[in-house]
């Protein structure tokens, strides 16, 4: 385990200082390119809670939730983008083959390859725009729930990466199929609203949009000191273990189809 | 235009044999809109805004953004990158047309694969024929329009190394100042006012913004100034763009 924290480190660094050497003008390119995003978000989103309020939520409770899912989104694209994007076109071409003859796990290896120095510009503005919020809407901040809110967030990414698996996977049986690397940003719209919208009478229609929305309001939740009912906490938890489960048994049940480039 | 129509053919088999990757393109416009329809559907409006009239306008929207809104400049990027450009350089091909080829031919398979959803809806909500017509003709008009910025955008890929980031900033335009994310009610009055002078409405959500309200004649007019202006500016970029342009295989 050691040994693999140690690669990804390794990968993960040289990628950051390659980035931060890069000339000014790209590197200012690259986080202009990813900002935008970021920007669409916050105005969007200033835009719907000026029209719309959600019940038990403040106006700057909404903002950290909103940050919490700017965090948890710059994450996911500095931890797997680069992979999900890689493995679909070498599931194609066939240089998968490389990562079957490591003696590492294929599913860790591959999603696994360095993020962008932008995207990791974009997970500090995050940070600091956090504590802004926090600041300026007066809201109450306790220094030791940025304990199982970091861990909280590290275990929603953990989940993200899971289903980022499960969506690519029928690459390996149906050819290329572009829209699986991002399949998982296409859904982030639900992870920007509270997910006591969709925990009431109808939770057996809304379980999804529940179970996706918890990946940011169960850490935003705890940032902000909001009790979290234990079914929450057992949909959360549960949603983490079952996707583990279910990505490395469709992982490993895809990959016999896999034919390499013959 | 015998050899267009040759192109035309080719990939319209080549695209209508990728059925999954068509329906996965389709269903990616649903997400956004679906998702955010049922968080506001459970939310309490501030304002007379209802959901219900949020729900044909992003219904329209998903349904007609895939064949609208062209997405050009990923192939001119995959093309440049790959040299497949030095085609054009020594046939007697026009770069131009051979991207519109593909692209009718692309949005075509994708109008033949929703209509199994757009006619039944069409029938239920009591469409008109006369606006009927006009959506045809508004989508139309939206799509050359896109092509136009697409095609503009896409030369950039011959000065900028990180084309992407190009890409973004284009996407976002079209997503938030074209109405996609957001419709324009939610919009402050004065940025409205501004917009039906710029592209972007004319673009992802005119077809659905028809569906709600009259047929403007005048934005017609906007429209095919854009498409008349984009036009002119892409081909004026591509020019030096040629020029620019090297590629080496390694």
């Amino acid at each position: 385990m050691i040994k693999i924290f140690k690669i990804f480190f390794r990968i993960y660094s040289a990628r950051l200082a390659k980035d931060f050497n890069l000339p000014l003008f790209n590197q200012i390119m690259q986080t202009l390119g990813a900002i935008c995003f970021f920007i669409l978000h916050l105005v969007a989103f200033r835009l719907i809670i000026s029209k719309f309020s959600f019940t038990g939520w403040t106006d700057g409770q909404l903002l950290v939730l909103l940050l919490t899912f700017e965090l948890f989104t710059y994450s996911a694209f500095f931890l797997f983008y680069r992979g999900l994007n890689y493995t679909v076109t070498e599931i194609n071409n066939g240089s998968f083959d490389f990562f079957l003859s490591k003696p590492f796990p294929s599913r860790l290896l591959t999603i696994f390859r360095g993020g962008g120095s932008h995207n990791f510009i974009l997970i500090i503005l995050s940070q600091v725009l956090l504590y802004w919020v926090f600041i300026n809407y007066h809201l109450n901040f306790y220094l030791p729930l940025l304990i199982p809110y970091y861990f909280t967030l590290l275990t929603s990414l953990f989940t993200a990466y899971n289903l980022s698996c499960i969506f690519l996977t029928p690459n390996f049986k149906y050819g290329k199929i572009t829209a699986s690397q991002s399949a998982i940003f296409y859904i982030q719209e639900i992870y920007k609203y509270p997910s006591t919208l969709f925990y009431g009478p109808n939770l057996l229609v809304f379980i999804l949009p529940l179970v996706l929305s918890l990946l940011t309001s169960y850490p935003a939740m705890l940032l902000l000191n909001k009790p979290i009912p234990i079914s929450l906490s057992i949909v959360y938890f549960g949603t983490l273990f079952v996707s583990w489960l279910l990505a490395n048994y469709t992982w490993r049940t895809s990959l016999r189809h896999y034919s390499s480039a013959s | 235009v015998k050899q267009y129509w040759l192109i035309f053919k080719l990939q319209f088999a080549q695209f209508s044999s990728y059925r999954i990757n068509v329906l996965a393109q389709i269903l990616q416009s649903f997400v956004t809109p679906a998702l955010t329809l049922i968080a506001l559907s459970l939310a309490s409006p501030k304002t007379s805004l209802n959901t219900s009239s949020l729900l044909i306008y992003y219904l329209f929207i998903s349904l007609t953004y895939p064949i609208a809104v062209s997405t050009i400049d990923e192939n001119i990027s995959e093309m440049a990158n790959s040299g497949q450009v030095n085609n054009f350089l020594i046939k007697p091909l026009s770069f131009f047309r051979w991207l519109l080829a593909i692209n009718i031919a692309e949005k075509l398979v994708i109008l033949i694969t929703l209509l199994p959803i757009l006619v039944p809806l069409v029938l239920l909500t009591h469409i008109e024929l006369v606006k009927i017509s006009e959506i045809v003709l508004v989508l139309c008009i939206s799509f050359l329009l896109s092509f136009s910025l697409s095609y503009l955008f896409g030369q950039f890929n011959f000065w900028v190394d990180d084309f992407w980031a190009v890409q973004n900033l284009k996407h976002v335009a079209i997503l938030f100042l074209g109405g996609v994310v957001l419709p324009y009610a939610f919009y402050p009055q004065s940025l409205v006012q501004f917009l039906k002078y710029t592209p972007f409405p004319y673009l992802a959500s005119w077809p659905a913004r028809i569906v709600q309200s009259q047929f403007n004649y005048s934005e017609t007019i906007i429209a095919f100034i854009w498409i008349l202006i984009l036009y002119f500016l892409a081909h004026h970029l591509h020019r030096r763009a040629v020029l620019k342009y090297s590629f080496t295989n390694t």
